[in-house]
Formats: C-alpha cells, structure tokens, sequence
C-alpha cells in the first residue's frame, strides 16, 4: 500500500521570550506522519507537546525548523497565507471552549464551511452526513450548554473534519470528559480514522487515550524520547507497553536502572 | 507603594479606559462652557449696550438662572453616567481586585485603593477637560455673536471664576458620591466571586425565536397606535390619553428592541444564501445574543436620543421661527401713538405727533427715511348683498394704507371714490367671501363695491399685532364725520416710520429713545397739567425681546441636546467595548479555525455598527413623528424650520456619535485581534 | 530616536509652520483682532501636533522597549520570540520581516550544529574504532620483545597521545560541554599524567619531583590529567640532553590554587613566548626538532583550560627553563559542597 506523508516536522526548534529571557520549549524535533495515521503524542506537562501542536496547527511560529503539511512548508507562509491554510487544510479539537456559545450545534459544524465560501446548499447536507458519522444527529437543533461534554466534543470532531483536511489535530481532546465520554469519542475517532482515512494527530497525558493510536511519541523536555508502534497488538496490549514508557519518562535515567 | 499601585492602575486605565475619560472629559467640557455663559463677551456687550431694556436684562438673567437650575439637574445626569462607567470598571477588574483581597490587602485597603484611583481619574480629567472648556468657550463667544448677528469688533479671551468655581464644586461632590459607591460596591463583595468572575461571564442564552417575532410584531402595532394618537390628538392635550400615548410609545420601543434580534434572525435565517456566508451567522447570534440580555438599556439609550436630537432640533428650529416671526411682526421700524387728555375737560384729543417729535429734538423729517400716519378704525358696516347683514370689521383709511405700503417699499393703490378694497391677513371662507369683487358694503351712508384687482392677501401687523387681522380699506372721504356718526369709532392713530438709510439704525434709535420722555411732555401738555398715554414699540426692542427667548431656548435646547446624547454615545461605547473584551476568547476560536482578520473586523464593525445605529434610527422615527406633532403646534405662529434644524442636529450627531462609533470601532477591533 | 524623529518631521512642522503664518498675514489684512488670529493658530497648531506627538510616543514605547530586550538578551538570534506587534503599520512589518530573518538563521545555525555533532560524533566513534588495533599492536609487540620492539613501543605511544589529542579537540569544539565537574585530587592527577607518561620520562632520564602535600580542586580529573600529559610530553620534548628535571608542584593563593609544571629544558625565545599559545604555532625549537612538532598540544591545553574554567600562563627562559602554570579558582560556592562526598555537576 502506497502511502503518502501528510506531516514531516524537521528539526523544529521553539523558543518563549517574555521580556528579557527566552526558555526553549523544543529543541532539535522531527518526525513524519503518514496519510491515514493515527499518532498520539505523549509527554509530561511542560515537555512541549502543546507547543509542538501549536507550531504543527500553525498556531505558533516555530524558531527554527521546517514542518510539511501535505506539501507546503508552512514555516514559510505570511500570516494571511497561514489563516487560509488552517481553515482549507486543517481541523482542531481542543480540549475545551472548543465550541462558540451563542450558535447551535448545526451552526457551530456549518461554521467551518461557511467561513470556505461553501455554496449554501452544499452545508446543510454535508453537516447532516457529517453529524451522522459521529452519531450526533439528534443535537444538532440545540446550544452548546445544552450538551453534554462528550457530544460538546463529537460537535467539535464533526467540524474539524467536514472540510475534509489532510491533518486533524487533537489537544487532549478527552481532558475534560469521563471515561465513558471520552471512550465514545475515542471510538468514533477511531471509526474516523478507519473508515473516513482521516489522519489524525493527538497529543495526550493519558495512556488509556494514546491506546487508541497506532503510534505514540514520547516527547520528553523538547525533545524526542523514544516512539512505540502498535503493530499487530491489541489495545490492551499497547496499553500496557504505553505503561512502561510512560514509568520511564516520569522518572531519571539513573532512577530506572 | 500604595500610591504607586494606584497610579499604575489609573495609567492602565487610561490606555483601556479612554473611552470614559473622554467622556469625563467632555462631560467636565460641556459643564464648564455653558456655565461660563455669564462672563461671555457676547452677553457682557449685549447688556452693557443702552440698546438693551429692562425686558431683555431680565431674560438675560432668567436665562443664567435657568441655566443654573438645569445644571444641576444636568450634573445628576453625568453622576449617574460616570457612576455607570465606574460600575463598568470594576465589574471588569473583578478578578483583579479578588487577587488584592487574596493577597491580604484588607478591603478597607482595596476600597482605599479605588478611591484613590477615582480621585486620580477624577483629577486629570476634571483638569483636562477644564482646559478644553476654557478653549471651547472662546467659541462659544463666537458661535453666539454670529447666531445673533452681533458684529463682532473685538475679541477678548473669556475666562469665568465662577463657572470654574461650579464644575470643581459639581464633579468633585459627583466623584465623591461614586467613590463611596465604589468602595460600598466592593466592600460588599464576596473574595470568591470576584475571583470566578471571569468564569462565570455572561453566559448568553439565546431565547426562543417564535416569542421574539411575536413581541416585535407586537411593538410596531403599538407604536403605530401611540404614533397615530399624537398626530391626531396633537401634542398640547396633557390628559390621561396623552400619558397613556407615552406609556404606549415607551412599551413599544422596549418591546421593540426586545423582539428585534429574534425578528432579524428569523428574517436573515430564512435567507440562506445569506445567513451562512463567511461570519454572518455568528455575528448574528452575537447581536441577537447582546440585545436579547441588552434590550433595556437600549430602550433607554433610545429615548435619550430621541429627547436629545427632539431638544436640539425643535431649539435650533424654534430659533429660526422666531426669527422670521419676528420679521414678520415687526415689518418697519416703529410705531408711536399717543393720545391725549385736555388738562380741562379730561376728554381724549389728537396728538399732532410729528410736531411733537420735532420738538422734542427728533425730526422726523430729517430722521426718518418713511413715515405714515395710519387711523384704525372699527365698527360696523352693512353688507348689502343677502340679508344686509351687518359686520363688525376693521377700517382704514386709503392714505394710511397707502403709508403703510410706502414704509415697505410698495407702490401705494388707487380706489375710486365709491370702491373699497380688502386687505385679507386670516384666511377663511366668510374672508373670501367678503373679498369677492362687487360685494357692496354701506361704511357711514357710503355704498362702496369691493374692488377686486386691488385685495391683498398680507399681515398688516399694524401696531406689531401679531394676530393676523383683516382690513377693509375705505376712501378717506368715507370716513369724515364717521365718529360722530356713532356706527364708527377710531381706534387709535398710529405714527410708525422707517429710520434714515445713511445713519446707523441703532443711533437713531438712541435719538428716538432719547427724545421719548420729551415728547410725552409736549404732546400731553404736561406743565399745563394735562395728561395722556403713549403707545410705542420699536422693532429693536421686538428683536431684543425675541433675543433673550431665542437665546435661552437655542442654549438650554443644545446644553440638554448634547448632554443627553454624550450621555447615550458613552454608555452605548462602554457597553460595547465591555462586549468585545468578553468576546476575547470566542474571537481566539475563530483565529484557530482560520478565520482571516478582515473577516473578524468586518464582524465586529457590524456588531458596533447595529449597536450603534438601531437606537438612533428609532429615536430619528420617534422624533420625526414627535416633530411633525410640535409643527402643528407651532404651525399657528409659523412654521418650524426643518432645513436649518436637521442640518444642525445631523451636525451634533454626526460629530459626537460618529466621533464615539469610530472610537468604538477601532477599541473593539483592537481587542478582538489582542494577541 | 527622538531628537531623530523630530529632525526628520522638520519639513512637516515647517510646512505647517508656514501656512499657519500665511493664515495669520491673511487674517490680519483683513483686520481680525490680533487676539483672534493667535487664538485659532494656537488651535490649528495644536491639532496638528498632539496627533503627532502622541504617534511619536506610540513609536518611541516601542522602539525603547526593542532596544531594552535586545540589549538584555545574550542570544540575540532569538530577539524576534520576545517581539510583541505593537499595532503600526511599521512596527508590524518590522517584526514580522526580523521574525523572517531570524528564522532563516536559526535554520542555518542548527544545521552547522547539527554538522558538527555529526562529525564529532565519528570522530568519538573513529577515536574508539582505532583503539582496538592500537591495542592489539600492544599486545602483538608485548609478545615478540626487542629492541624493534621497545622502539615500536615508543612509536605507538606516540600515536596515541595523537590519537586522545584529537578526541580532546573534538570535544573541545562541541556545544555540549560533557564534562564532568568534581572534587579532585590535584596530587592523584599529576601522578596520573606522570605515570601515563612514565616510559618517556624514564628513556629521557627525567628527574620528576612532585609537590608536597596534596589539595583539593574542583574541575573535571580526565581533562586536567590530559592538560598536565600535554605539559610533560612538551617537557620531554625540549628537554636538556644532562639530567633533566620535571617539577609539579602546587601552592594555595587566596582565591585560587596554582599548579606549576616547571622543566630545566630548552626554554622558548622571549619573542617567541607570546605566540606559544596560538594555534599552529611551531616556533624556532619546534622547527628544530626532528620530530615535527603540530604546534597543537599548547592551543589545545588553552581551549581546554578556557571551557573548564581555568587560567593558564607560561614563563620561560631561553637556555633555563619553562613554567607552566594552572590556576583553578577557588570559589564561595565551592565551599558550601565541601565535605559532602561526590557531587555531581553536569552541565547540559
């Protein structure tokens, strides 16, 4: 099976400044993702798995470093170029104020099209399909505080990949559910992926939510600790091997041994 | 440390705030040049002129009193206005001052920390807005000599002690009273409150659109029915109906604004080529959310406008009807009639009033340009045609009405000497009736035909009568022996008369004036104990009398005009500058899903765009209904002009509402691209 | 910047300087009172320049407060993360073209690193690979003794000091410091250099005499052992041909502890003192020598002592002798550890 890289991050480099110091958030990370992949990122608050996010959503601007989504080096767009690429070629799910508060569900998925200049006629049908595949077609009519969290999330989900990206891009999208929610979702991310051949890219602290991933990497104090794949096992399986990285980077070298 | 805290927050302020500091400042502005009004060159020279009566110093001074009355009443409005400001602020800054009380600072200490702030804010603005004041007021001087065609020939720099004296006393008792609320505000407040402030911003809930519709519905039925009641009824029928015309008119315009979003969705959603287009659905339910939880405050902030643009408009228009009442009313110079009583008999005698005057020291010859001696008369005349009716009317002889035409500027008329004519001033069918050509009326034994080439349609405004009056002319022949007769008696015997073109008016005037006193001596033979009346109005003094009313109408009309709408400007700027800064985080959403910034400006300005213009277009339709009601009023007395108002009143709006919209705009942009 | 600005708008202020005197000649041709005229050039004056001075000021908080980070930031490539918009259109461009700037040399410079981490990298690698055949010549040579095999030896030997001199330099150059700092001993260390070195001291006939006593410095041993290796290989390079003598020996000072490695050899020519320690730097004595001196081990030992923190400094005289000496600082916050056992202190 001929696959394609959607995202190559060469060498990125992130830097914060505030006033007068800088601290390094990254340092020296690269890595691809393939079409179709489901990638978890795993790491320790303060290890840099947001700030990556940030700089692969093209939220932030990395120091130094080249990120490749489908094929254009976002690294080199201006601003303008950037906010276009994000609505056309990407989707977000956050892990909270994910969703405007003043609109409907309908309204909230439609967004994400009406912002591309979609032809009207094309929405309606496409955010029912899209509602359907993340079962949520009974919420549609209603208002954000009106939902649960989960079906607040499925609601995000659906409007990260109506527009059909080549990169969906998850931030601790289960942080803020219960188990039951968050394992709903996870399926239905899964089905996404299995089905739809929606690449998604997730960064989480929680195991049990990297289970669902076919691979995981470890991002320890910016940079690249060690990457697991699923291969053939089962998730409980990947859970458990998850574990024992996860032992691995909480503690030092010298403390393992 | 304190003290540097404070000023730290007040320079944060600044930068955050301007908006209410502007308005401070404004507010501070206004107080101090219209209070200033007194020291103003305009009315120093206005009363020190000897031009000026009695009657017109008193207006003057009515006019300041007024001015001192409405001051305070109009420094209540500003208290309430900066206290609403300074709610604002705090309300803003909950989790600020959470974090202070957290910290350890008692809330005797916070509270101390707000005062001072508010003193500080209250000090740079009350100085600042001084300083524009007292910049401002030098225009006013010029504003006003202009409006009153005072020919300016110097120029001082007005500077008033007392005006300043009031603004420090007012705005220093109004920061007080809102430095108390403030620290009452906080001292009242829960820690855990003020710090989930943020979280717990509010959480705008869409209501259910059929009942909007329904209500807006509602709201144009009522305010038809209140606006039909005022163009029917009229305005000057204060009963119960009239309350109840308000009460309506108020309820509609709230119901309005209550319905409108829910409406304005229900419309643009049916459209949906429309609706979902770029932003345009968010930026819908953002306004429908805003009014739909703002609906009274812009009730309210409509109804000031429409006090404001009413107050300024029917000022501005008053002033220019008066104007041309005035011109109207008094066509020529001055009028003098005198009549005497003979120290023996005590019976009326005739005053040969020109050689009195020249005896006086005033030569009509010499001083004036025309004169005319006009004899009113009245009684009743036979109306030949039908049943000889008899008709009290107003008579005058040929050569006065010839007089009065020569005072302006016409061409006197010929009648035969069995003809009569007609000068018509109220307009009704018995006038036109009277007027026809050939209806023959009996004046003292005298059967005299209408001639109809020669009726005219004026006011006379013989004696500076302001009701239109109409006069049968008559041949002077017809009148001899009339008196006597009994069926005709004369009125009075006016002397009226133009000044000389090549003098100034005002020196002759001074002349006449002068020579008044003189005149009545010789004319009542005073020395030989006689006695009389004098009746005399010169144009002048007609003018100077409108003067004082135009001035006190025209300044209060504006003082309100521009106190009121500053007042709604600001509260609708703070209120809308408050709505972007809690739209922060939905505008972040936006940004990430790749919203580009023109996108999201356009939305905003939209947003600030309705805001802004919804109340003022009510209040533009509640006051054109409120002033086609007033014209009818006035129409009596003449009309209203429309021109001059609306362009002065689209002057006021356009600068200071549009000065706030821009503001406004440009904040809320700001905020929405805070990075 | 200020009184820049303000030069620089001199063209506009004149501009309005002259229409405001041209409205003034005008209006006082027309008879305006005097008072009036200056009254509405004050106004006119004034709305044209608060406009402008607030923008200087915009423009000035701006600029000031750029120039503030940029002075306090040591890496100034990453001047652009600490930049925030100001709001003009200037300001805006200026930040977004530097964050373009220092972007591309951020990309360029982590290149070069990761360069040179590569060829460092094969040089450890290389270093470790060639051990193995120097050893086993060792071995081959310790089985078949001689005379060609006592010279071998010497060859050999040679080769590997090369060999750990080129490692030594390699890590010298790399952006990871990866020493480690520790209490040491300074006498185990000089015993260590002068035992490594035992084979060409003794066929010189070197006298070594070390200092009395012992004393703890705190600096990474391996290097300071290899510092003090290259100093006695120089010593027996330019040694006198009667009795040669080696001294290390070690005094305290207040606020350092110098050890002096002292030779009674050829000396270095006083022109020649000041350039021993530039690279490549052979000199007349080394020029001498059969044996072709790098110029390496004395620019090397000065790198070395750089990165560790240390002071080095050469006496000589020509025909008496030369001195070497470190210095190792003797800090407060050494103090504090003292007496604690093995601390570790890596520096990342």
């Amino acid at each position: 099976m001929e696959r394609q890289t959607i995202l190559t991050v060469s060498h990125l480099q992130k830097y914060y400044g505030a006033r007068e110091n800088v601290t390094r958030a990254i340092d020296d990370l690269s890595f691809t993702v393939e079409k179709g992949e489901f990638v978890g990122i795993m790491g320790a608050s303060g290890s840099g798995k947001t700030t990556l996010l940030n700089c692969v959503a093209t939220i932030d601007r990395p120091t130094a470093g080249h990120i490749t989504i489908g094929g254009a080096d976002v690294t080199a767009l201006r601003r303008g170029a950037l906010a276009k690429f994000r609505r056309e070629r990407l989707g977000f799910v956050f892990q909270d104020c994910n969703l405007l508060d003043t609109l409907t569900a309908f309204e909230n998925i439609a967004l994400a099209l009406t912002i591309l200049r979609t032809p009207a006629g094309e929405i309606e049908p496409r955010v029912r399909e899209t509602a359907a595949l993340l079962g949520i077609s009974n919420c549609l009519k209603k208002y954000p505080y009106q939902l649960s969290g989960g079906e607040r999330q499925r609601t995000a989900a659906a409007r990260a990949i109506i527009t059909r990206p080549d990169l969906v891009l998850a931030d601790e999208p289960t942080g803020a559910l219960d188990s039951k929610s968050a394992r709903l979702l996870l399926e239905r991310f899964e089905a996404l992926n299995a089905e739809q051949g929606a690449t998604i890219l997730m960064v989480t602290h929680d195991a049990f939510t990297a289970s669902y991933c076919h691979r995981i990497l470890f991002i320890k104090d910016g940079r690249l600790f060690t990457e697991l794949n699923r291969g053939s096992d089962g998730r409980k399986v990947f859970f458990e091997r998850i574990l024992e990285v996860v032992t691995l980077l909480g503690g030092d070298a010298g403390d393992v041994l | 440390m304190f003290s540097k805290l404070a000023l730290k927050n007040v320079t944060r302020s600044v930068r955050d705030y301007s908006v209410y500091f502007l308005t401070l400042m404004f507010g501070v502005c206004i107080f101090y040049v219209f209070n200033s009004l007194d020291s103003q060159w305009v009315m120093e020279s206005l009363r020190g002129s000897s031009g000026t009566n009695d009657t017109t110093r008193q207006a003057l001074d009515m006019i300041l009193t007024l001015i001192d009355i409405f001051s305070v009443f109009v420094s209540v409005i500003l208290a309430f206005l900066i206290l609403y400001a300074n709610n604002f602020m705090v309300k803003r800054r909950k989790k600020e001052l959470g974090t202070y009380l957290l910290l350890g600072l008692s809330q005797g200490r916070v509270a101390a920390l707000l005062f001072a702030e508010t003193a500080l804010i209250g000090l740079i603005s009350l100085g600042v807005g001084l300083v524009l004041g007292i910049f401002l007021s030098q225009f006013l001087s010029v504003f006003t000599a202009g409006f009153f065609q005072i020919i300016i020939t110097e120029f001082h720099f007005v500077f008033s002690w007392k005006a300043l004296g009031k603004t420090l006393l007012y705005f220093s008792l109004i920061f007080l009273v809102v430095m108390v609320f403030t620290a009452l505000t906080v001292s009242r407040q829960k820690l855990i409150d003020l710090l989930q402030a943020e979280r717990r911003s509010e959480r705008l809930k869409a209501r259910g659109l059929g009942m909007s519709v329904a209500l807006f519905l509602l709201s144009l039925v009522l305010l038809a029915v209140a606006y039909a009641m005022l163009l029917i009824r009229g305005m000057l029928r204060v009963d119960a109906l009239f309350y109840l015309m308000l009460a309506l008119g108020s309820l509609g315009t709230l119901l309005f604004f209550r319905g409108l979003s829910g409406f304005l969705l229900q419309v643009l959603q049916s459209n949906k080529t429309l609706y979902y287009r770029g932003l345009n659905m968010f930026t819908l339910r953002q306004f429908a959310a805003r009014v739909g939880s703002n609906y009274l405050s812009m009730t309210v902030i409509c109804l000031m406008l429409l006090l404001a643009i009413g107050i300024t408009a029917c000022s501005v228009g008053l002033n220019n009807t008066l104007d041309s009442i005035t011109g109207v009313q008094a066509p020529y110079d001055f009028y003098l009639a005198a009549t005497a009583l003979d120290p023996e008999t005590g019976e009326e005698t005739a005053v040969d009033v020109p050689a009195a005057l020249k005896e006086a020291g005033f030569d009509p010859e010499v001083e004036l340009e025309q004169s005319a001696q006009v004899a009113l008369w009245q009684g009743v005349v036979t109306w030949v045609a039908g049943d000889q009716e008899e008709v009290v009317v107003f008579l005058l002889p040929l050569s006065g009405y010839n007089g009065m035409r020569s005072l302006s500027g016409r061409e006197p008329i010929a009648l035969a000497g069995d003809r009569c004519t007609w000068v018509i001033g109220e307009e009704n069918d018995v006038a036109d009736r009277l007027a026809q050509d050939g209806q023959v009326f009996r004046v003292n034994g005298h059967d005299l035909a209408v001639d109809g080439t020669a009726v005219s349609h004026e006011a006379l405004s013989l004696g500076y009568d302001p009701t239109p009056r109409s006069y049968l002319i008559v041949p002077d022949a017809v009148l001899e022996g009339a008196a006597e007769e009994g069926a005709l008696n004369m009125n009075i015997d006016y002397f009226c008369g133009n000044y000389r073109a090549d003098a100034p008016k005002e020196e002759t005037e001074e002349r006449f004036q002068s020579v008044l006193s003189d005149f009545e001596r010789i004319a009542f033979r005073a020395e030989a104990g006689g006695g009389g009346w004098i009746r005399c109005q010169t144009r002048l003094e007609v003018y100077l009398e409108t003067m004082g009313t135009k001035m006190m109408v025209l300044f209060l009309g504006i003082y309100l005009g521009i106190v009121f709408l500053l007042c709604s400007a600001a509260v609708l700027a703070l209120q809308q500058l408050s709505q972007a800064a809690d739209n922060v985080p939905r505008y972040r959403i936006l940004s990430r899903l790749g919203v580009e910034e023109k996108m999201m400006h356009r939305s905003v300005d939209i947003q600030v765009l309705l805001a802004f213009l919804l109340p003022l277009a009510l209040a533009l339709v509640h006051s054109v209904v409120g002033m086609t009601a007033a014209n009818q009023v006035i129409a009596q007395v003449g009309r209203l002009d429309a021109a001059a108002s609306s362009a002065v009143t689209g002057v006021f709006l356009v600068i200071f509402y549009g000065a706030y919209f821009l503001a406004t705009c440009a904040g809320s942009r700001r905020l929405a691209r805070g990075r | 910047m200020s009184g820049r600005y303000w030069r620089e708008k001199i063209p506009e202020l004149a501009a309005l300087a002259f229409a405001l005197i041209f409205a003034a000649a005008l209006l006082a041709v027309l008879e305006v009172h005097p008072a009036a005229i200056a009254f509405l050039c004050l106004v006119v004056g004034l709305c044209v320049l608060v406009p402008m001075a607030l923008d200087w000021q915009r423009r000035r908080s701006f600029y000031r407060d750029c120039a503030q980070r940029l002075a306090a930031l040591d890496r100034k490539y990453l001047f652009s993360e600490l930049l925030e918009e100001p709001g003009f259109w200037e300001g805006d461009f200026f930040c977004a073209a530097l964050a373009e700037v220092n972007k591309s040399m951020c990309d360029t410079v982590a290149d070069a690193r990761r360069d040179m981490e590569e060829y460092r990298e094969y040089i450890e690698t290389w270093i470790h690979e060639v051990k193995t055949p120097i050893a086993s010549a060792r071995l081959t040579l310790e089985n078949h003794p001689g005379p060609l095999a006592g010279r071998l030896e010497e060859e050999l030997f040679q080769i590997e000091g090369y060999v750990e001199q080129a490692l030594f330099y390699a890590r010298s150059g790399a952006v990871d410091r990866d020493y480690a700092v520790r209490a040491m001993s300074l006498r185990s260390a000089a015993a260590g250099a002068v035992k490594k070195y035992a084979r060409p001291l003794i066929a010189a006939g070197f006298r070594v005499n070390l200092g009395e006593g012992d004393v703890t410095v705190y600096s990474d041993g391996k290097w300071v052992e290899f510092i003090l290796g290259q100093l006695i290989s120089n010593a027996v390079k330019y040694r006198r041909e009667e009795r040669p003598e080696l001294t290390l020996s070690w005094r305290e000072e207040p606020g350092a502890v110098v050890l002096t490695a002292a030779d009674n050899g050829a000396g270095i020519p006083a022109g020649d003192v000041g350039r021993v320690f530039d690279k490549g730097f052979t000199g007349r004595n080394g020029r001498a020598l059969s044996t072709k001196s790098t110029g390496l081990g004395l620019y090397l030992c000065r790198k070395l002592c750089c990165r560790l923190g240390l002071g080095i400094a050469l006496t000589s005289q020509e025909g008496e002798g030369t001195a070497v000496s470190l210095t190792f600082p003797k800090s407060p916050f050494h103090l504090v550890g003292e007496g604690e056992g093995d601390k570790t202190v890596t520096q990342a």
